[in-house]
């Protein structure tokens, strides 16, 4: 055999890319005559980066170990059908089945230590009662005399409409060129132009919608 | 042994002590129901009207330039500002830092907005910005009976000493804002919409703010008035009333009055396909009605959308199509397209 480290044409890294390749090329000839190593079967799976060279390394040493046993071409199964046949038995494999995990919650609580003791159940009792008659009232009181005014009912719901089927959309309103609708931004744009009837508009409203409005779609 | 049995006691002792705070607790509740006052009062050493006068004036009376940022949902933008005032006219200069570029300038109530990537300038008139705070000062000024106004104290910001104005809806149909006014001037530096539970739903800021900077209107003025290279397209409103198009609203929608109504017309000056819009406000939100009529080619199934502070609104009306859109909770948008109606 021809020593690559002994070309001079060769640098070193040269020289040293073919002794890996020769190592390589033992290596799967091993384990295509089922001597290989275990160390050596390692190093090859491990190191060997490219899975389409060694396929075709692969089948070249199956085709040429055909040739030299004499036997007839294509009887051999090939590396495509050897991985299919390989996953097919793994689908077979049982496989663990998870194990659900339940959360009780409560169960473990441990009864009330006054639990059994009926004055204290009779406090309860009272307590709630309390609660009860305290929200009561309060709603009464309200509900009764004029709608209350005051930043605090912004937070209550308006009155009910009729339920219909419109969702509400979210639209991330991009600044510049992606638009989802561009009727509606059109409409938006002629809101904010002809629309912004603010006591706000001169201090902050124009500054905003000139800064704000995505390219125009006039 | 000794250390188990004391911790269990103490335990006992827990679960004994928890049926009177429950008592206590209710009892706390029903007084606190009866002291708690049915009005709010509000702590403002001025009043909702001359907060926003204030506001208004000193935007006509300063001089200033810095950079201001809109935050609205997950998008946030940016420009450079010129304002300039001689006390009888504004002038303005608004360059974008973000997205397209592109640089609008006004003049009063005239626009001019440039897009130098199209070489395109659009001209248009602003009637909305001549509206206020004349009526501020008049018996229709509403904004009192549907906001209330408080302080919340003083902030910096831009580097400001600002006082923080809250101003707060008194029912479910519009929003409620967080005005942050320049101490000295009250030039707004700061303003945000607040949702429910007083979420902000979008905000602008000034991030950099210089106040009487030597702003020159001469220079603006070139500036408008030079739109050599540019395509230029002018924008004429048609006035006409809800009435004359065939639509009226069953029931008003508590708050907001009917601001102006018309159609666009382009260059030519032929009434196009564009679509009627009817301007609703109550002093601080406004919402707009497009009316058209039906297209099954690009209108499509009814839906509701949100973009920060701005919700829309669209729905088929017999043969017409709706789109109602504004700063307003969508509920707001609801009553208006269940009250539009065609009258002929």
């Amino acid at each position: 055999m021809l020593n690559m480290n002994a070309d001079p044409l060769l640098d070193s890294s040269m020289a040293e890319q073919m002794t890996v390749q020769e190592r390589r090329c033992q290596s799967l000839s091993a384990l295509l005559d089922g001597e290989i190593q275990w160390a050596d079967l390692d190093d090859l799976l491990t190191h060997d980066a490219d899975a389409t060279a060694l396929t075709v390394d692969c089948h070249a040493y199956e085709v040429i170990g055909e040739v030299l046993r004499g036997q007839p071409m294509g009887r051999r199964a090939t590396g495509g059908a050897f991985a299919a046949s390989v996953v097919s038995r793994l689908r077979d494999e049982p496989r663990p089945v998870p194990v659900p995990v339940v959360h009780q919650i409560g169960l473990a609580r441990s009864p009330s230590a006054n639990d059994a003791i009926f004055r204290w159940k009779m406090v309860a009792g009272l307590a709630s009662l309390a609660a009860v008659v305290a929200v009561t009232w309060t709603v009464g009181v309200r509900g009764a005399g004029e709608p209350a005014a005051g930043p605090q009912l912004a937070l209550t719901s308006p009155p009910a409409l009729p339920a219909d089927t419109v969702q509400p959309v979210i639209v991330q309103t991009a600044q510049g060129q992606v638009l989802r609708d561009a009727r509606l931004e059109q409409l938006l744009s002629e809101h904010r132009q002809f629309g912004g009837m603010s006591a706000l508009q001169a201090p902050a409203g124009f500054l905003r919608n000139a800064t704000y409005d995505a390219a125009p779609q006039r | 042994m000794g250390s188990v049995v004391s911790f269990r006691m103490f335990s006992m002792r827990r679960h004994w002590a928890r049926w009177p705070a429950v008592g206590l607790l209710a009892l706390g509740l029903w007084q606190s129901s009866l002291a708690q006052p049915v009005t709010t009062v509000s702590t403002s050493s001025r009043s909702i009207t001359e907060w926003l006068t204030r506001m208004h004036e000193a935007s006509r009376q300063r001089a200033y330039t810095g950079t201001l940022v809109v935050s609205s949902g997950a998008t946030m933008s940016a420009s450079r500002i010129w304002h300039v005032c001689d006390g009888t006219q504004q002038m303005e200069r608004v360059e974008t830092l973000t997205g397209a570029p592109r640089s609008t300038i006004r003049h009063n109530n005239d626009v001019i907005t440039f897009a130098p990537d199209h070489k395109v300038a659009w001209v248009d008139k602003r009637e909305s910005l001549g509206v206020f705070p004349e009526l501020l000062r008049t018996p229709s000024n509403a904004i009192p009976d549907h906001y209330s106004v408080s302080e919340a104290g003083v902030e910096r910001v831009a580097g400001h000493l600002a006082d923080v104005v809250q101003i707060a809806p008194k029912d479910g149909l519009r929003f409620g804002y967080r005005i942050w006014s320049e101490k000295k001037t009250g030039l707004v530096v700061k303003l945000q919409t607040l949702g429910e539970q007083g979420s902000v739903l979008e905000q602008v800021a000034f991030s950099e703010l210089q106040l009487d900077a030597p702003v020159r209107m001469d220079k603006l003025k070139r500036l408008m008035g030079d739109t050599r290279g540019y395509e230029v397209h002018r924008q004429v409103l048609r006035k006409t009333t809800a009435e004359a198009e065939g639509w009226r609203l069953k029931e008003p929608v508590p708050g907001f009055q009917s601001m102006s109504c018309h159609t666009r017309e382009d260059d030519s000056g032929s009434p196009g396909s564009s679509p009627m819009q009817w301007v609703f406000s109550d002093g601080l939100a406004s919402v707009s009605l497009f009316v058209e009529p039906f297209d099954s080619q690009r209108h499509g199934t009814e839906r509701a959308v949100v973009t920060g502070a701005t919700h829309s609104l669209t729905r088929r009306i017999g043969s017409h199509w709706l789109t109602v859109l504004g700063e307003v909770p969508p509920a707001t948008l609801k009553r208006f397209a269940s009250a539009l109606e065609r009258t002929r």
